[in-house]
Parts: structure tokens; sequence; C-alpha cells
């Protein structure tokens, strides 16, 4: 349970991080000629498709039967 | 240079060759077949291998929509499309809450359709039909979609008149898949996923050589974009406004959780051979994205600064009008645009073919089976699936051809991520929640349902673009129906205190 929880608040700061709600309207700001929102969104879409792909391949997968009493 | 060139005859045969072939794999899946049962014909009797259950999953979920839509989507909004990143990413993630367990499930108790888990959990005829008939819904709405599609690519690629291409597309291209679908069943669909994915990759892969090599980097189509003097032309590099920052997050939420729900993305985790399969299949999936989409969206900004002009519905044009330049450029550029539309059919066949399929066991199963005659043998359901497929299929490609000038009447009905997020309750919820009821579950997903086609179609002075303050109303909905299932389950759990296990 705890653990879950904790790989739920790591989705949270990355969805937090992902999204460019904490942009200022008028940045100009850029990395390698692209605006640096998109860069920073890409960056952290790439850091859920690690976190998601290491969670399946190291997490063993509950064998439990919720039909099981 | 507006328009793509007519393919010529080695073109056609180049295409020819490649549909010959998936007829081959149909064959060649029924000779495979092991026995004449339910399981056999619509899960290969769960036997799938990591390149079939990658190549199956990553074939399904990437349709000609990913190319032409998500590149004419970028063209319209501009970099903010990026968030399309982030929500197919999403729906890996969100298989995690609840594939673990149903796969577990559905090996023990031999699952053949999604409604086979809730019927196995809840035991309620009405939560049966109302998510079949949800399921059913959205998935033939979903594959008229793909029908259209295949028409409209076969326009402009001959000199014939386009509404006689669109006929003959949708006709030959839905004859092909059908009949190999019949044939091999899931088998034939998902070695056909295998090829027509690999397909769909190296189109992808090859399109960005193409950009790179007839346009530059990105970055000088960035700094083009910045320096026009329209100002709605800049903005496509702004950051976004509050209404997009939540249309982002409703995006995410939404196609996260409803893909995971398409029937046939969860008869494929039915279909793998191990978990362990499933979990690598998966953990692949994950990183499809940065192939598929962000190129959609790189070409959707290319032609943002390259091709300007394209208005309303001309916009799902961009990536037609990238490939018209590169094919008119030279003798390469045109043969690298002729294994590109290979693979956008192949796209658009692979998850048409999977959605038919899915369809067919659904009714044949879980209506036909389940109340029409219960005592079946599996392979007079098997028989009965494969007509269902024929009988419906023959009503689409007459619907699409019917339809093919009125797709803004299509695009209204399309409300099927906001109907097929109301099943997250039963699914996910109820898979780990064992006093969750029946009654209320239904009753959720009902009310659901009626929200957010109310919210969808009402005509609210807060609805602007069918969403409510950047938000789908189908999340809206499901705030209700989890409210109703949550405090529902809890009410009946004190009224009537004993536990009764499930």
């Amino acid at each position: 349970m705890k653990r879950n929880l904790i790989i739920l608040f790591i989705y949270l700061c990355l969805t937090i991080a992902g999204i460019p709600w904490y942009w200022p309207e008028d940045s100009t700001m850029m990395i390698a000629g692209i605006p640096a929102w998109v860069m920073v969104s890409i960056l952290v879409s790439i850091l859920v498709s690690i976190f998601t792909a290491y969670l399946l391949l190291t997490q063993s997968w509950s064998t439990d039967d919720p039909f099981d009493g | 240079m507006d328009s793509l060139q007519a393919f010529g005859t080695g073109a056609w045969f180049f295409i020819s060759v490649y549909m010959g072939s998936l007829i081959l794999i149909g064959l060649y899946a029924f000779k495979a077949r092991k026995e004449n049962t339910l399981s056999d014909f619509y899960l290969a009797g769960s036997s799938f291998g990591l390149i079939v259950i990658f190549l199956t999953l990553y074939a399904t979920q990437y349709s000609g929509n990913t190319m032409f839509g998500y590149s004419g989507k970028t063209y319209r909004v501009g970099y903010v499309w990026i968030m399309s990143l982030h929500f197919m990413t999403a729906i890996v993630a969100c298989y995690m809450i609840f594939a673990p367990k149903l796969y577990v499930l559905a090996r023990k108790y031999h699952y053949v359709t999604p409604t086979d888990y809730l019927n196995h959990r809840f035991g309620s005829s009405a939560i049966n039909i109302l998510a079949t008939l949800i399921m059913i819904f959205v998935l033939a709405n979903y594959l008229l979609a793909q029908l259209m599609a295949m028409g409209r690519a076969m326009q402009g690629l001959t000199d014939i008149d386009p509404a006689v291409a669109y006929q003959q597309g949708v006709i030959f291209l839905t004859l092909i898949m059908v009949v190999y679908g019949t044939l091999g069943g899931i088998r034939a669909v998902a070695w056909t996923d295998v090829i027509q994915g690999g397909v769909l990759m190296l189109g992808f892969m090859i399109l960005i050589v193409i950009l790179y090599q007839q346009f530059g980097p990105i970055s000088l189509a960035t700094t083009s974009i910045m320096q026009s003097s329209d100002l709605a032309i800049n903005s496509k590099v702004t950051v976004p406004d509050a209404d997009r920052i939540r249309e982002w997050l409703s995006y995410i939420l939404i196609v996260g959780l409803g893909s995971t729900l398409y029937p046939q993305a969860v008869q494929r985790l039915y279909a793998a051979r191990s978990e362990i399969v499933l979990r690598k299949g998966l953990a692949m999936m994950v990183f499809a994205p940065l192939l598929m989409t962000l190129v959609a969206v790189a070409i959707g900004i290319y032609a943002i600064a390259y091709i300007p002009g394209l208005e309303g519905e001309e916009s799902d044009q961009a990536l037609a009008r990238i490939l018209s330049l590169v094919q008119h450029g030279s003798t390469l550029g045109y043969w690298l645009v002729v294994v590109l539309y290979a693979s956008v059919l192949a796209a658009m066949m692979s998850t048409a073919d999977s959605a038919l399929l899915s369809i067919s066991s659904m009714m044949s199963k879980d209506i036909y089976g389940r109340f029409i005659d219960a005592n079946a043998s599996q392979a007079k359901l098997t028989l009965i699936g494969k007509l269902i497929s024929w009988g419906l299929i023959i009503f689409l490609v007459w619907l699409a051809i019917y339809l093919s000038d009125k797709a803004s009447l299509l695009k209204l009905l399309d409300r099927k991520f906001d109907l097929l997020i109301q099943l997250v309750p039963g699914f996910m919820l109820s898979i780990h929640w064992k006093r969750m009821k029946a009654l209320p579950t239904f009753i959720g997903m009902l009310v659901g349902v009626i929200v957010s086609l109310w919210l969808a179609y009402g005509e609210f002075g807060f609805v602007t673009n069918g969403k409510v303050y950047g938000f789908h109303p189908g999340l809206i909905g499901l705030l209700f129906n989890l409210l109703i299932v949550i405090l529902g389950s809890i009410t009946f759990q004190k009224l009537n205190p004993v536990i009764i296990e499930t």
C-alpha cells in the first residue's frame, strides 16, 4: 500500500512538472532552438516513460485472486 | 505542388503485393488454428510472444489518425499539442492500475471478452448489457471512422474521380481486412499487425530523415514561425493559456484511462503468453509515443512554417501537403512516399481489424451466447461471430459511403472517450475493492453516461468547444459515477454489515 502511494506521488509530481502551467505566458526562453517549455515537457515525458518501464520490468505483479475469500 | 502526384503502376504493384500478403497471412493463420473455440479464434489460446504482443499493441494503438489527425491538430494549435506525447504515455501507466490483476484472473478463469470479467465480478445482467452496449457503440464508431479514413487516403492517389476512388478504397480495403480477419481470427489480425506495425514504424523513421533533409532542423521552422508578422501564427509557439493547461490535464486523464478500456486493448492483455511477456511488451510500448506522436507534432510544426494558409478541415491535410513536396522532389522521394502511404493504409487497417474482431467477440459471446442461446457450442458461437463480422462490416461500408460528405456529422457523434471512461469504476476500482456492489456500479455507469452526453449536447453556456472549462464532459460524468459507486457501496455495507464476498 505504501509502495503504491509512493508510485502515485511520483506520477503526480511528474504530471505537475510536465504540464507547463508554471511558465510565464510571455516566456521566450529557447533550448536548442525549441521553446524551453516544450523541451522541458518532452524531457519530463521521457522520465515518465523510463519510470513506467522501470516499474514494469522490476516490480513483480501480484498473483492474488480477488475472488478468493 | 498542392496535392500528391497520382501513383504509377510500380507503386500500385507494390501496394497490391503488400495487400496480397495480408490475405496469405489470413490463410496461414486459418491453417494454424488449434481448435474451433472462441478462445482460439479471439485470443489464439493466449499464446502470443513478446514481438507479437508489442507490435499488435502498437499497430492497434496508433492508427492513421495519429499521422494525419495529430499533425493536423498541431497545425491548428501549435506546439501545445505536445500534450499528445503525455496522454499517449499515460495509457501505459494507466494499464498498471488494473492489468496485473486482470491478467491473472483472465488466465485463471479463461475470459474471452472484457464483459467476462464484469460478469464474473458482479453477476449482473444490467451491468453486462450496459457495458457491452457502451463498448460496441464506441468500437463501431471507431471502426466507421477508420473505414472513412481509408477511403480518404485512396482519394488523391489515383487519377479517377475522387468520389469513385473513395468508394473503391473503402470497399476494397475493407474486403481484404474482413477476409483475413474472419479466416484467421486474432492470429491473422496479430500477425498482420506485426507486418503493419513494422511498416508503420519504418514509415515514421523514414519520415524523420525526409523532414530533416527537406526542411532542415525543426529549430529553423520554429524561428520562422516566431518571426511571422501574424499574431495567430506566433501564438503557436507561446506558452499555453489557462484553458489549454486544463485541457492538457483533461486529455491525460481521459485518454490515459479511456484507451486502456478499449475492448481490443483488454483482449490483448488476455492474449499474452505469460506475465513477463506482457510486462516487457508494455515496457516497450511506453516509448512508442516518442517516435509516433513526437514526429506527428514535428510534421505539424514544419507545415505551419512552410505550408501556411490551410484553414479548418483543410489543416488535416498538413501531412499530405508535406508529402507532396517530398514526392515531387526526387525519384527517391516518390518511393519514400509510396512506402509511407502503405504504412498509413497499414495503420488504418490494423486498427480497424482489431475493432471488428472485438465487436464480433462481444456480440457473439456477450449478447448471443448470454441472452439468445446460452447452450450454443463454442463452434457455433465462433461461426456466429464471423457472420456478425460480415453483416456489421457491410452495414458500416454502406454508412461510410453514405456519410462520405458528412464528416462533421460523424465528428458530432464521436464521444468515445466520454463514454468509455464510465467503465473505469467497473474495471479499475472493482478489481481492488471487494466491497464494491453491483447496483451502485450500474447506476453510477448509467448516470455517468447520461451526464456526459447531456453536457456534450446540451448547449450550455459554460461548455465551449465541447468541454467544460477545458475538461471533457466524460470526466464530469466520471465524478458523478464514482460518487454514486463509492457512497452507494458504503451505504449498502452499512445496511447489511455481513460481508458477502464475491
